[in-house]
């Protein structure tokens, strides 16, 4: 079991950079809602999350197996319940690059079993917060 | 209920990009991997977006309450397991640019159930993948 950490700094009124590993990671929120638009809002975040490891996991599966994927994209929906504040309902629409006969097909099946995000959705998580100064 | 969406196209061999509303997330996967380490893996990404998503809702009910919390972080941790490939026991903690008050805490607390991120993470959601080929 391997922990894996990360740190997100205010950086302006609603402007956040999360930082791992040297990388950055921004949010921000649109004008009408307070912030300036500078970023992805969070929940935006999430699906591009979903989607970059689910190619990701796909196109090392690929890679592995000589199948052709450069140049593949993935469409994400989800439903958003404005209420409640949280998404459902994810679709995942893989566009291939070329057609995929049966052992191709395998291929991408087995990379998105491999999805972490995936497979974290699917299951749910403990989330747990406190606070300190 | 409206529709959110997104689309990642691969920029290069494990490279992806994500682009909504004119804004981009690329991600990568360190060198010992397979992969260039030119930006986050998804699950780094994953935690920074929780990591944002909580600090955006407590800042803006800090800012409707007219409370100081310029320059607060978030700090997230989760645990990964390899086998089932999924992270779960995230740990959340907010640090706060002043001395926790009453009100800090009870802004903090209203916060929470606003954070989307939070909130989809602890429910778990359907996710249905569906594969085509070139059109």
């Amino acid at each position: 079991m391997a922990r894996w950490t990360s740190k997100s700094v205010n950086v302006g009124p609603t402007f956040f950079a999360g930082e791992i590993r040297g990388h950055q990671l921004y949010g921000d929120v649109p004008m009408p809602l307070g912030g300036h638009d500078l970023a992805m809002i969070p929940p935006e975040g999430l699906l591009v999350v979903l989607g970059n490891c689910l190619g990701m996991e796909i196109a090392l599966a690929c890679k592995n197996k000589g199948v052709d994927y450069m140049g593949m994209s993935i469409e994400v929906e989800a439903e958003w319940d404005e209420k409640e504040h949280f998404l459902h309902d994810f679709t995942l629409k893989v566009n291939m690059p070329a057609d995929l006969d049966a052992r191709a097909q395998r291929t991408v099946e087995a990379g998105v079993k491999m999805c972490t995000i995936r497979n974290t959705l699917m299951r749910g998580a403990q989330v747990d917060l406190t606070v300190t100064h | 209920m409206p529709t959110v969406s997104v689309t990642s196209t691969n920029a290069g061999a494990t490279v992806f990009c994500a682009e909504t509303r004119g804004h981009n997330l690329f991600c990568d996967i360190p060198s010992a991997m397979g992969g260039t380490d030119t930006a986050m893996t998804p699950v780094e990404a994953l935690l920074g977006a929780l990591g944002n998503c909580l600090g955006t809702v407590i800042a803006l009910v800090c800012q409707n309450k007219g409370l100081v919390y310029e320059g607060l972080s978030v700090d997230v941790a989760a645990n990964y397991d390899p086998d089932a490939h999924r992270i779960d026991d995230f740990v959340v903690t907010v640090h706060m640019p002043g001395p926790i008050d009453e009100a800090t805490r009870r802004a903090v607390e209203a916060a929470e159930p606003l954070c989307n991120v939070h909130n989809t993470l602890t429910h778990g959601a359907q996710v249905k993948t569906v594969l085509v080929g070139p059109e």
